[in-house]
């Protein structure tokens, strides 16, 4: 079990993806998701603590131990990386002990270890299986396993389930997250998609261009976005430039939107930002609870995207996007297009920046 | 816009069989998309459509003529693969000019096709630009026009946005179609992503293991899929074994293994009492029951094992008797459920899916890889 913390830690990586003065803090046994979009500073992250990526400025200790100049195989880190990196022709036991062979280690010992380690994640049985013909999910459990025979004081998952099938992802995330919380181990997991971040993580650390926007948990980050581009890249959104008169806002010199002035205290306010998930359809105005906001609008557009249906409706030239779960009443999505209804949305959930 | 049938086709590696027996038809002007894991055959269709491999036995028929034997260079195919194939050296005029330039072309009719097609994908003014001076989305654009101004009358998509980030990948789905339906092209498109199979497709071909589970419209497979492999790939769903315990004209009792009764009022009429069934619900549509809500039939109760809040909905993990679990999806409004709770939800019966007991058990029915 390790703390880890970044003190204004910058890195460039030679991709053109850099680290700009990051500082924070990860506690003993905390599983933090690492999120942002590709090059924004999530991979980087992780590859500076493993001591892949050396640092430009700043400081990285591992518990109080300064660790900004160590060379990676003196920080006892164990790393998974989104392509195995399995040793394809050696048996899954073979590839546990291989680091342990390296490092002359006791190898009775760590035998003992391995073998209950495959028994936690799922491989018991496998122990003699050629790596190669393992499924994806076996063989990134072997990656996990290894990296935790190895002694690691701090687990780094590098977009572990990114070269997975979906529904194989969607079996692994949950699943790994409880090995990981069973054993206590702190554990840093780097991914570009905010579903998994907020079901794997205690906290997540969101990234753009470098930078750590905001980092807390899966709720904190949610509800209370400190940026715009926090609130829309963890739920899609709609965006908009607006004015503020007389605590309303005004959209297109046409819809009069209201907020909730005690979130949001200041007049400097410029955009708006509404998750399409937080708005609800109505086929009549009277169903709308009364401190929603509520407007008449038409669906010009239904798109299907499998667990989730997205519908644009247009107010008055104005289009709102909607996101919904699949549900039995949208039986027949597609000949919702040109129905007239209304859509609401209650005054906390509009979020401005 | 023609045509095409695969008639029993199969692709055998050596001993490893990639396609098996695939029958099937793509309309003209249809819009097909091939789903499914890793290794489930479906870029082999695509490659024996286009060619680049021949069957091992069975016929393709483009309108009624068998193409199984001709060469990739005489079907009108145009390939659009997600490394976008195009020359760095050359602008992106000259990418969409070169094919059309080796075929010949005369050099006012080289102009006005290149022109054409760079301003169907939106290059119009970004001709002179060079690969490297573009970003990925405009590459492929590049290697779509190429495509269309070769003349292809089929369109074949080889996870063609792959490579692009979510937000581009979308708008360039929206396009393609556009373009397939305005230039009235048929397209068959591979993707492993269900959301943009269900986004894009007039049908969608769900495959596994060489062979195709079900081709229906997104609705169909959503709503009203007819195989448990289809309802478990596309969407999210939970699956219980049972036995049917009663029949009338109009529901079935099915009595699960966990001893739960529920009423299934869909799909039921060619099952028998005594039949042995899996029973499937979509994780958003079970309901959870408050306490005062007694009811005997359609419901399971459970203790949670977890529940993750996440922002636009919750997993909800249900332990059941006998070891087993389920998963539901919820609104995020309700407060999060903490480990232990006793929970109690509700499935009505028109939200049931029945499927014949597979023969090799439903663990393999619902096998990924």
């Amino acid at each position: 079990m390790t703390r880890i913390l970044l003190e204004n830690v910058s890195a460039e990586h030679k991709s053109g993806a850099n680290l700009i003065d990051v500082s924070m803090l990860v506690e003993d046994g905390e599983y933090v998701a690492v999120l942002g979009p590709t090059g924004s500073g999530p991979s980087e992250l992780l590859k500076v603590i493993a001591g892949l990526l050396p640092v430009t400025t700043g400081k990285i200790f591992l518990d109080e131990k300064d660790v900004s100049d160590l060379p990676p195989e003196d920080r006892h880190i164990g790393m998974v990386f989104e392509q195995f990196n399995l040793f394809p022709h050696l048996s899954v036991m073979d590839n546990l002990l291989y680091g342990p062979r390296m490092r002359r280690s006791d190898i009775e010992k760590k035998k003992k270890i391995a073998a209950e380690i495959i028994n936690m994640v799922r491989l018991n049985g496998r122990e003699d299986a050629i790596s190669r013909e393992l499924s994806g999910g076996m063989q990134q459990r072997v990656g996990i396993a290894r990296a935790l025979v190895a002694d690691s004081q701090l687990l780094l998952l590098d977009q572990p389930y990114r070269a997975l099938d979906a529904k194989i992802r969607a079996e692994m995330r949950l699943e790994v997250r409880n090995i990981v919380k069973g054993i206590g181990i702190s554990c840093l997991h780097s991914t570009h998609e905010t579903e998994e971040a907020m079901l794997v993580a205690d906290k997540i650390a969101i990234f753009n261009a470098g930078r750590l926007q905001q980092i807390g948990t899966p709720e904190e980050v949610f509800n209370f976005p400190n940026t715009e581009f926090v609130a829309s890249f963890l739920a899609e959104s709609n965006i908009w430039d607006i004015e503020i008169k007389d605590n309303v806002i005004i959209l297109d010199n046409t819809l009069n939107i209201k907020y909730n002035a005690d979130l949001f205290p200041e007049d400097k306010y410029s955009r708006m930002v509404l998750r399409q998930h937080s708005i609800d359809l109505f086929s009549e105005k009277d169903q709308i609870p009364n401190d929603w906001n509520g407007f008449h609008g038409k669906i010009t557009r239904v798109r299907l995207l499998g667990e989730f249906i997205r519908i644009t409706v247009n107010v008055e030239g104005k289009e709102f996007i909607i996101r919904e779960l699949l549900n039995p009443d949208l039986r027949d999505p597609l000949l919702l297009v040109d129905k007239e209804l209304w859509v609401g949305f209650p005054v906390d959930e509009v979020k401005l920046f | 816009m023609p045509k095409i049938d695969f008639l029993n086709v199969s692709k055998q590696f050596g001993r490893i069989v990639a396609v098996k027996d695939l029958n099937f038809t793509i309309e003209d002007g249809e819009y097909l998309s091939f789903l499914g894991p890793s290794g489930c055959g479906k870029t082999t269709t695509l490659r024996l459509l286009s060619g680049l491999i021949l069957p091992t036995k069975g016929k393709i028929l483009w309108d009624g003529k068998p193409i199984q034997d001709l060469p990739p260079d005489l079907r009108d195919i145009g390939y659009v693969f997600q490394q976008f194939a195009i020359f760095p050296h050359m602008n992106l005029y000259e990418n969409v000019a070169y094919p059309l330039e080796v075929r010949g072309f005369s050099t006012i009719d080289v102009e006005e096709t290149v022109e054409e097609y760079l301003k169907l994908v939106g290059l119009e003014n970004k001709a002179h630009l060079f690969p490297r001076d573009v970003g990925a989305a405009d590459l492929q654009r590049t290697g779509v026009a190429r495509v269309l101004a070769r003349g292809a009358k089929v369109l074949l998509l080889d996870e063609p946005y792959g490579a692009l980030d979510f937000k581009v990948r979308e708008e360039f789905q929206d396009e393609m179609r556009r373009i397939v339906k305005e230039l009235k092209l048929t397209a068959i498109h591979v993707t492993h992503d269900q959301s943009e199979a269900m986004a894009i497709s007039d049908r969608v071909a769900i495959m596994k293991k060489g062979s195709m589970i079900q081709l229906a419209s997104p609705t169909e497979l959503l709503f009203n899929p007819s195989q448990i492999f289809s309802a478990h790939f596309v969407g999210e769903a939970n699956f219980l074994e049972g036995i049917v315990s009663e029949k009338n004209h109009e529901y079935i009792l099915v009595e699960t293994v966990d001893g739960w009764n529920f009423k299934v009022t869909r799909s039921f009429e060619s099952f028998l009492i005594g039949d042995r069934v899996i029973m499937g619900f979509r994780k958003g549509f079970a309901k959870v029951l408050t306490n005062n809500q007694e009811k005997v039939l359609n419901i399971i109760k459970g203790d949670v094992l977890s529940d993750r809040y996440l922002g636009e909905k919750r997993r909800t993990k249900i332990h059941l008797e006998f070891g087993r679990s389920i998963e539901i999806m919820q609104l995020p409004h309700e407060p999060v459920l903490a480990k232990g709770d006793a929970i109690t939800i509700e499935i009505l019966p028109e939200n049931i899916l029945l499927f014949r007991y597979p023969a090799r058990g439903l663990e393999d029915a619902l096998e990924v890889t």
